[in-house]
C-alpha cells in the first residue's frame, strides 16, 4: 500500500475547513471496506486521507413526522437492527442483511456504500424506491440532492470537488405501504449481486388499488435506476395474484432495453422472474403496516 | 499520529505510521501473529478481531480507526492461563487442521456468544459466512460453537 497522511477530524466545522483545503488526491474514509480494498490493490494513491470515525453526529437514526434521516456513518448492522428501518423501510432492512459478512456489516458504512456507487450496491437499490435525498457537505456548505442525480453525475463522471455524504433521508411511506429487496449472487450469502429488485408500494386497503409503485433494478447496467414505465403501469392496477405475470414480463423487457449487448442479458431477463416470486407476495398481498 | 486504545485489556497510547493497517499494526508492533492475513480483502475472515464487541477485518481498519477501541485479538482471550471455553470445544471437536482460519473462526464465534447464548445453527453458520476454511468442512467448526454455546448456557442458569 502506498503511504498516505490521515487527517481525523472532531468536529463537522473541522470537516468542513479540511474540505475546502482538500486537493483531487484526497479520499474520505468511512467503513474502510471498500477503500482499503482498492488502497491494497493500488487502484488509487491518495496523498492523504480524511477519516470520518471520530464524528458520533453521522451515527444517528432519526425521525420526524415526515422524514426518516440517517447519518452516512450508520453501518449495515446498526440498520439491521434498528426498529425505525424495519418500521419504514424494510426494503432497506433487507437489502443491509444481505450485505457482505458479518465482519463487512459491522464496518460498512451506508455512506460509504453510496459514495462508492458500484453497479451492484444493495442498499442504493432500496435508498432509490424510498426517493432517497442525500446531504452533501463541500466547499460552499451543506446541500440536499437527490439520490437520482448523485448517480447519474458518478456514471456520467461529472466532475465534483471533494464532498462528502453526510446524511440520507427520505419520506416515510404512508400508511399501506409496503416495501421488498431481493437479490441474486452466485451464492447464498457473501455475495455481489448479479441482479438487483427492490420496490415500495402503497396499496388502497379496501379497493385493493395500488395508488403508488416504484420498482427498481440494480446491477442491471452502470447504475441502479426506477423502472419508471413499469412503476407506472402498476399505479392504477389491483394488487392481486394476476398481477405477476405482467409484472415479470415487463421487467424482463426493461432488462433487455437496459442491457441489449450484455452477454449477462440472456440469463438476467430470464432471472427476474425468480426476484418478483421472491418479493411479490409482500409488495402487493401481505399487509405491511 | 498517536493513538489511544486498549489491546487485550491492555491501554495503549502508541505512536503508529497511518497508513498502517490495524493487522499490520498488531502482528508488527505488537507481535500478536495470531491474527492472520489471508487474503488481505476482507474476503476470507482469518483476520478477525473484535473491536468494541463486533467482530470485524483488521486487513480493511486503517490504524486511525483504532482512536479510543476496545480491541480484543485471539492471544487475549487466554485469561491467567485458561483457555477460552470456546477455543476448549474447538480442540475437543478437533475443528483445527491446519490452523490458519481457526484464530479469526474464533473471535467470529466469540464475538456473536458475548451477545448470545441460545443459537441455532443457522445463526451460527450466518455469523461465521465471512470465514473460510480450506481444511475442515465446516461441521466440526459449527459443533464446536454449538457446544460452547450450549455450555455457556447451561453455566448461566
Amino acid at each position: 500500500m502506498s503511504r498516505f497522511s490521515v487527517y481525523v477530524p472532531s468536529s463537522m466545522d473541522e470537516l468542513a475547513e479540511k474540505i475546502r483545503q482538500a486537493n483531487p488526491s484526497t479520499k474520505i474514509l468511512a467503513g474502510g471496506t471498500d477503500l482499503l480494498v482498492s488502497l491494497k490493490y493500488g487502484e488509487i494513491a491518495p496523498d492523504e486521507i480524511i477519516d470520518l470515525s471520530a464524528l458520533d453526529c453521522l451515527r444517528m437514526i432519526e425521525e420526524d413526522s415526515e422524514y426518516l434521516t440517517i447519518g452516512s456513518m450508520v453501518t449495515f448492522s446498526e440498520l439491521e437492527y434498528n426498529p425505525l428501518i424495519r418500521c419504514h423501510a424494510n426494503c432497506l432492512y433487507e437489502a443491509s442483511l444481505h450485505i457482505g459478512s458479518t465482519q463487512i456489516r459491522n464496518m460498512a458504512t451506508i455512506g460509504g456504500n453510496i459514495a462508492n456507487a458500484a453497479p451492484a450496491a444493495d442498499s442504493v437499490a432500496a435508498l432509490l424506491s424510498l426517493n432517497a435525498e442525500l446531504l452533501f457537505l463541500d466547499r460552499e456548505g451543506n446541500k440536499w440532492s437527490s439520490l437520482d442525480d448523485f448517480l447519474f453525475q458518478k456514471v456520467y463522471s461529472v466532475s465534483q470537488p471533494t464532498r462528502v455524504i453526510q446524511a440520507i433521508r427520505f419520506r416515510k411511506p404512508p400508511r399501506g405501504s409496503r416495501s421488498a429487496f431481493s437479490k441474486l449472487g452466485l451464492r447464498s450469502s457473501v455475495t455481489i449481486s448479479q441482479l438487483i429488485l427492490s420496490g415500495v408500494t402503497t396499496i388502497e386497503p379496501y379497493t385493493r388499488v395500488i395508488e403508488n409503485a416504484k420498482v427498481v433494478l440494480g446491477a442491471v447496467g452502470p447504475r441502479s435506476f426506477v423502472d419508471k414505465s413499469t412503476s407506472d403501469w402498476l399505479k392504477g392496477q389491483i394488487a392481486d395474484n394476476l398481477l405477476k405475470t405482467s409484472l415479470t414480463e415487463r421487467l424482463s423487457h426493461t432488462i433487455t432495453a437496459a442491457i441489449p449487448n450484455r452477454t449477462s442479458m440472456p440469463y438476467k431477463r430470464i432471472a427476474i422472474s425468480g426476484l418478483v416470486d421472491n418479493i411479490f407476495d409482500q409488495l402487493f398481498l401481505i399487509e405491511e403496516r | 499520529m498517536r493513538i489511544q486504545c486498549t489491546i487485550n485489556r491492555k491501554t495503549q497510547d502508541l505512536e503508529i505510521d497511518p497508513s498502517m493497517r490495524l493487522l499490520d499494526i498488531l502482528r508488527n508492533q505488537f507481535g500478536l501473529m495470531g491474527t492472520k492475513e489471508g487474503c488481505g480483502v476482507g474476503e476470507c475472515g482469518a483476520c478477525t478481531v473484535i473491536v468494541n464487541g463486533k467482530a470485524v477485518n483488521s486487513c480493511l481498519m486503517l490504524g486511525s480507526q483504532m482512536q479510543g477501541k476496545e480491541i480484543i485479538t485471539v492471544e487475549g482471550l487466554e485469561i491467567s492461563g485458561e483457555y477460552d471455553l470456546l477455543q476448549q470445544k474447538f480442540v475437543e471437536h478437533g475443528a483445527v487442521q491446519c490452523g490458519y482460519c481457526t484464530g479469526g473462526m474464533i473471535m467470529s464465534a466469540k464475538a456473536l456468544l458475548m451477545t448470545n447464548s441460545h443459537l441455532t445453527e443457522r445463526e451460527i453458520r450466518r455469523a461465521l459466512e465471512g470465514n473460510l476454511c480450506r481444511c475442515t468442512g465446516y461441521s466440526k467448526i459449527i459443533a464446536a460453537v454449538k457446544d460452547a454455546a450450549e455450555t455457556k448456557e447451561k453455566r448461566l442458569k
